[in-house]
């Protein structure tokens, strides 16, 4: 293991090296196909026709986004609007020519369950993620996503989400909150650079000692 | 008991091919066991699958050819035990390697009569496909009983055509039969197939 990694490197470590380790230093099948599988699940409040339409859009945009990423829409968008019982709609996008495909029908209701998942190739997970939470955040469905889950907040005030959109965010920088390391790039390039002012100033400490 | 391995790329078809398959199967009362895996955290299959009333044991978060190989053994095991079906239906992710999936089935002491992975490709994105990732793909058709073009009712003739020649070219030993899972062409052949 590489001296280097601060964190544990217990079964919940997903870092490249552990990864490799538990699979005996083979790629997944997912590694081999540059896959990238990403998902939230929560609650929609207030379902009816007009949420579904809408729904229909965040994902569109998602695969617009895909597609302007890697090229081409090369698998799969979906989202599944179901009450605890099972019973509920899916949504379905593999072709952008074809649209989304709807299978079921629920009548309007106060709550209800979703998962929202996005398996396709060649794009950033985290960005893709991202792209997919604006999307739900953009159809202005009253939603609210279970805990657990990744989610991002860009509220300060200085930074620009990398969708390149100017609107206000939603996302968490969550560290100190519940604990969840927020991967997204602005804090990733954040502790790039904290840890590099931390390098400088440990060589200024022994470049005394040194003095000395 | 018979396993079936549905592999294929992400989005071709094969929970759609599934549902059909498990419905033909629950038709001639035949006992059926469906087992879907998901590449992320968070399944969407499992929950059509129950909307459309199957009752499916859903393995999400990694695939079960690799990182959750040994899930899926025990999985099957208490499929065995606790259902006992005269039929399994095992739909990998889109990104699973089925060969390897069958590997695991053999290896999972649950003694099928036999194991046979049907092979679906997408006639929409073929192409595409192709051009991308040709080596992952090939590498997910090479393990197959035979092989379904699927969604032949949003191709040309032509397209269909090419395909046909391409895949009949990299496997001459296999079945290629063009379905559309939409419309039902020619998945009363693919029936004609399925044991029990």
């Amino acid at each position: 293991m590489s001296e280097e990694h601060n964190h544990k490197h217990n079964e919940d470590c997903h870092c490249q090296e552990c990864e490799d380790k538990r699979n005996g230093g083979e790629k997944t099948s997912m590694e081999e196909a540059g896959g990238v599988a990403v998902g939230f699940v929560g609650h929609f409040h207030g379902w009816n026709s007009d949420a579904e339409a809408r729904l229909t859009n965040a994902l569109i945009v998602t695969g617009k986004w895909v597609e302007k990423e890697s090229g081409c829409l090369l698998g799969h968008i979906k989202c599944a609007v179901y009450h605890d019982d099972g019973s509920g709609i899916t949504l379905n996008l593999t072709d952008l020519d074809n649209g989304v495909e709807h299978h079921g029908v629920i009548d309007p209701c106060e709550e209800i369950n979703f998962n929202f998942m996005a398996a396709v190739l060649d794009v950033d997970p985290h960005e893709l993620e991202h792209i997919m939470m604006h999307a739900i955040e953009d159809t202005g469905i009253d939603y609210q996503i279970k805990e657990g889950h990744h989610h991002h907040h860009h509220d300060d005030d200085d930074e620009h989400c990398c969708c390149g959109d100017s609107h206000e965010h939603h996302h968490h920088h969550d560290d100190d909150n519940d604990g969840e390391e927020c991967h997204c790039k602005a804090c990733e390039d954040r502790r790039k650079e904290e840890a590099s002012k931390q390098t400088t100033e440990k060589k200024s400490i022994w470049d005394k000692i040194r003095r000395k | 008991m018979f396993v079936y391995i549905l592999g294929g790329f992400l989005g071709s078809g094969k929970t759609t091919l599934l549902m059909k398959l498990a419905s033909m199967y629950s038709k001639k009362g035949t006992k059926v066991a469906i087992v879907v895996n998901e590449a992320g955290e968070v399944g969407v299959d499992g929950a059509t699958l129950k909307a459309e009333g199957y009752d499916a044991i859903e393995l999400p978060d990694g695939c079960i050819c690799c990182t959750l190989s040994g899930t899926l053994q025990h999985a099957l095991q208490s499929i065995k035990k606790d259902i006992d079906p005269d039929v399994i239906i095992i739909e990998p992710t889109g990104l699973a390697l089925p060969h390897k999936v069958e590997t695991l089935v053999r290896t999972s002491m649950i003694d099928p009569e036999e194991t046979i992975i049907i092979g679906v490709a997408d006639i929409q994105r073929f192409d595409d496909l192709i051009k991308k990732k040709e080596e992952f793909f090939k590498r997910q058709m090479f393990g197959a009983n035979f092989i379904l073009i699927n969604k032949a009712d949003l191709a040309s003739p032509e397209q269909l055509a090419s395909a046909a020649a391409y895949l009949k070219r990299e496997y001459p030993d296999k079945l290629i039969i063009s379905v559309s899972n939409k419309t039902g062409q020619n998945l009363d052949k693919v029936y004609e197939l399925m044991k029990e």
